[in-house]
């Protein structure tokens, strides 16, 4: 009791000295529960920030912290089922409770959206000309051929080439890239105060979020708006906010100046995700440190510190007591900072003094062999070490004894051409597009060989016609000195068992009506080597890959994406061991 | 487009003459056409069944009959699609099928038309009301409609409105809903304002009737694809805008909904065709469903080839307007 009632007298102090001339959207206390079957969920609990004109935000934090409900919030694009509390002032005007009429004046006006998925973010039945015009027309009655003009304009300054051509098209004639630089022109339309970004670039290739960057700089140039960019890559905080704010389980844990929390952080999770984070410039020998275990489920969160379960340095006022979003004084106590400070760094950790200068690899090494759950952390920890030697993950492939002996893949001179057909009555064919020209490789055993490239340059179906799911134009592919692009279907299927793939999508590449379990002993089954011991290899998988063994009578969609491709690894490992 | 779409009509031909082939043997084994004339007491003169089974071609195998019926080479002229004719019929000798089928064909293309119409319009109506309003009171209650309307068999239910109807004019005094016959004999007699009233009687309530299960399922298709769009980002995104909501469900839901509920219609007609057959006996009209009853009655089987050619067509017809339709709405949809 003593604690609230301390919070809430400094919560006034607090809130008297936030200085108030140039701030755009000022966020208090801001929290969102959903109504469900399951009794309510608390997806945001008492998020407060403050942004200035120009000034750059980041929010991070992983799938279901609650960073994209919280702006969802403040632009009012929340479902019926969700009640929002607090206050979210867009200049001064309080924007929480409006009605929809009332808040579609802010939208799209002051304040603008864009969203994470270019692909899905415009409507495919008009073209991109019509949707920028739009939304001029929808705050400005310019007529529709100013408005046109508008939206040529802006085309150019979010770097689209020939946007007289673009205009006209629909959607699905523009790329990923281009499509999210439409919306961005679109966020610009009226010269907003603020743009919310929820992870703009995490749909793109490497090469387009860069392009997406630089247009959404522009777009920040152009009309002076300050940006909330919500994200869950470090890499693109980095470079492009002035501050950061780390999320997790629904509420702020750490804030401050982007280089203060990138370098110093005061609390275990934003260390962890750093640690999370490959390098370029790291030892290659050194592997990355996971956070094990999983975000806390909103329908069980823990009592105390939500990441307490997770968290290597966890004591038992951990487990008890929530602590507060606070700064460390001079004498490392921990103290409120004024949320209008844009130095403040404050973070929610009992123990943040303790944090010092440690580096991810001391805090989480430790955790990551031990395995997320203490009960049966040292059975499974062996069970790892035997199995698993060489993860691709970890790049050490190349260094522990491989490199050396003969290639078991080899591939000559690899084409694989797709038809293009006439647009004729008999739809003749009238041309080829080559997807794969002539690629040859070796692989040796235990080797980790990576193929890089932008998407449609032909990664995938280089990996397809490996594994001879499609058929190739011509090129040779050997497998242990077999030709196995002469062997007939039949004959292929002996060998699938030592040449597996996890695909991409672990959402569409798990069928949903099979169990974990049934799908992992899928593979088993077909190559007969199951006999009656299917049930503890799949045991053995799941742990293998990190996953609680009594789970596998679960269906995949109880399951989140991370956990799902663990699954798509497992069911790929090869069936028996030993070559 | 037209490349596609004569694409489409040529590959329509295989799929109807397969079709008729499977017609034509089931129509030839279900039954002879002259069982009753054979079974008549007294017996008949063979002579009489002779000329019959001539006049009928039942003289000849059944494949020389499908080709027969097909070109009409050797035949008496009465006979062969490819000149026009669609065979003798065994209701009578001047019984002319072709003439029947076309003059019955607008007394049921007014009623299909009316009742798609009336269905597509109700539909999406009710299909977006839902949608906005998931899980309110409005929603259980429209869905309740859909699911009892999809339960009732449409004899039952056209009896029911039929008496509803009977009840309705008693209670006011004048025959405010015609519920026998399809009033083209009525209509000869109107002109102006009267042939107005004088459809309306007649059609009102057939048209309830044979609307009624296509209504049902069709509204929660629209249901669904627009609770799909409505959760859609471009939707999000045409809110983030500033778009009014009426804006935003009128223009960006409402108009991508659409687009399944074309294929969804299409397929629909041929539901629509059945359900004239119950409509139109029970409402005593002389369309194409009591033309069907008729010939299925009297063994007829070249009127019932005619009927199945003709609602086979229109079934293959309806869905290539649909694929087209798809191309307009759609210009993610491209026809080579």
């Amino acid at each position: 009791m003593t604690a609230t009632d301390a919070t809430n007298s400094d919560k006034e102090t607090r809130e008297a000295t936030v200085e108030r001339d140039d701030v755009v959207l000022e966020v208090n206390d801001l929290s969102v529960t959903f109504q469900s079957d399951d009794g309510p969920l608390q997806a945001v609990r008492e998020v407060s920030y403050v942004l200035r004109a120009g000034e750059a935000l980041g929010i991070v934090g992983e799938s279901g912290s609650g960073k994209s409900v919280t702006s969802m919030a403040i632009m009012g694009l929340l479902p019926r089922n969700a009640r929002v509390t607090g206050s979210a002032r867009v200049l001064g005007q309080e924007v929480v409770g409006l009605t929809d009429a009332q808040i579609s004046k802010v939208r799209g006006e002051r304040i603008a959206m864009i969203f994470q998925d270019p692909l899905t973010s415009l409507n495919p039945v008009y073209t991109v000309g019509y949707q920028i015009a739009e939304a001029v027309l929808a705050h400005r009655n310019v007529g529709r051929a100013k408005a046109m003009d508008r939206a040529l304009e802006l085309l150019e300054l979010v770097g689209i080439p020939h946007p007289e051509q673009r205009l006209k098209q629909y959607p699905h004639e523009l790329s990923g890239g281009m499509r999210q630089r439409v919306v961005i022109a679109i966020a610009m339309a009226n010269d907003p105060d603020v743009i919310i970004a929820d992870e703009p670039t995490t749909a793109l290739d490497v090469t387009v979020q860069a392009q997406v960057l630089e247009a959404l700089n522009a777009a920040r140039r152009e009309t002076g708006a300050a940006l909330v960019l919500i994200t869950h890559d470090l890499g693109v905080v980095a470079g492009n906010v002035d501050r950061v704010a780390v999320m997790y389980g629904g509420r702020i844990v750490e804030s401050g100046p982007v280089e203060e929390v990138f370098y110093r952080p005061r609390m275990p999770y934003a260390l962890g995700l750093l640690g999370s984070l490959p390098r370029l410039d790291a030892d290659r020998r050194e592997r990355l440190t996971p956070i094990m275990g999983t975000p806390p489920s909103l329908n069980a969160m823990p009592p105390g510190c939500s990441f307490a379960p997770r968290c290597p340095m966890a004591r038992t006022r951990c487990h008890e007591e929530e602590p507060l979003l606070l700064k460390l004084d001079e004498r490392g106590d921990r103290v409120w900072a004024d949320v209008g400070d844009p130095e403040a760094h404050s973070a929610a950790c009992h123990f943040s003094a303790e944090l010092g200068e440690s580096t991810p690899a001391d805090l989480f090494r430790a955790e990551s062999v031990a395995g997320p759950d203490t009960e049966v952390g040292t059975e499974r920890g062996s069970a790892r070490e035997e199995a698993t030697d060489p993860p691709a993950v970890d790049g050490t492939g190349a260094d522990s004894g491989a490199g050396g002996g003969e290639p078991i893949l080899t591939v000559t001179d690899l084409v694989k051409n797709f038809p293009i057909r006439s647009k004729g009555l008999l739809r003749r064919k009238i041309g080829e597009v080559q997807a794969v020209s002539g690629i040859s490789l070796d692989l040796r055993e235990k080797e980790t060989l990576a193929l890089v490239g932008e998407s449609g340059c032909g990664k995938s179906t280089t990996a397809r016609l490996l594994l001879q799911l499609i058929r190739r134009t011509s090129g040779e592919v050997h497998y242990r000195g077999q030709p196995l692009h002469a062997l007939t279907p039949r004959q292929m299927r002996p060998l699938r068992r030592d040449l597996q793939i996890v695909f991409q999508d672990p959402f569409a590449s798990l069928d949903p009506r099979m169990t974990v379990a049934d799908i992992i002993a899928e593979p088993l089954r077909v190559h007969r080597e199951g006999n009656g011991k299917s049930r503890r290899r799949v045991a053995e998988l799941l742990e293998l890959v990190g996953l609680n063994p009594e789970h596998g009578s679960r269906y995949p969609h109880e399951f989140s994406g991370g956990q799902r491709q663990r699954i798509g690894v497992a069911r790929a490992w090869r069936s028996t061991r030993g070559c | 487009m037209l490349v596609y779409t004569v694409r489409r009509v040529l590959g329509a031909i295989p799929v109807l003459l397969l079709a008729s082939v499977l017609t034509f043997v089931l129509i030839d084994v279900s039954g002879d056409p002259l069982a009753n004339l054979r079974v008549m007491q007294p017996p008949p003169d063979p002579e009489v069944i002779q000329l019959q089974e001539e006049r009928l071609y039942l003289d000849r195998s059944m494949p020389e009959r499908y080709w027969l019926w097909i070109t009409g080479i050797g035949g008496n002229g009465d006979i062969g699609l490819l000149q026009g004719e669609f065979g003798p019929s065994t209701q009578s000798a001047t019984y002319d099928i072709g003439a029947n089928i076309a003059e019955r064909l607008g007394v049921t293309l007014r009623l299909v038309g009316a009742a798609t119409v009336f269905a597509i319009g109700l539909a999406v109506l009710t299909g977006v009301v839902s949608a906005m309003r998931q899980y309110s009171k409005l929603d259980y209650t429209l869905t309740f409609v859909g699911f009892l309307a999809l339960a009732m068999p449409t004899f039952w239910f056209a009896g029911i409105v039929q008496q509803a109807g009977v009840g309705f004019n008693e209670l006011l005094g004048t025959q405010f809903f015609a519920t026998v016959g399809d009033g083209t004999y009525q209509a000869q007699s109107e002109s102006g304002f009267g042939l107005v009233t004088n459809a309306l009687a007649y059609m009102t309530l057939p048209t309830i009737v044979l609307m009624l299960t296509s209504f049902a399922s069709w509204s929660r298709y629209q249901r669904t694809s627009m609770l799909e769009v409505l959760n859609s980002d471009y939707v999000r995104l045409a809110r983030a805008k500033g778009l009014p909501n009426r804006v935003v469900v009128r223009r960006h839901a409402l108009r991508t909904a659409l687009i399944p509920l074309t294929t969804v219609v299409a397929v629909g007609m041929a539901a629509i065709i059945d359900g004239t057959v119950l409509t139109e006996r029970v409402f005593q009209w002389r369309g194409l469903g009591e033309f069907f009853i008729q010939a299925v009655a009297a063994n007829d089987s070249f009127a019932l080839m005619a009927w199945l050619m003709l609602s086979g067509t229109t079934v293959i017809l309806a869905n290539l307007i649909a694929d087209l339709l798809y191309g307009v709405l759609d210009p993610r949809i491209r026809y080579e």
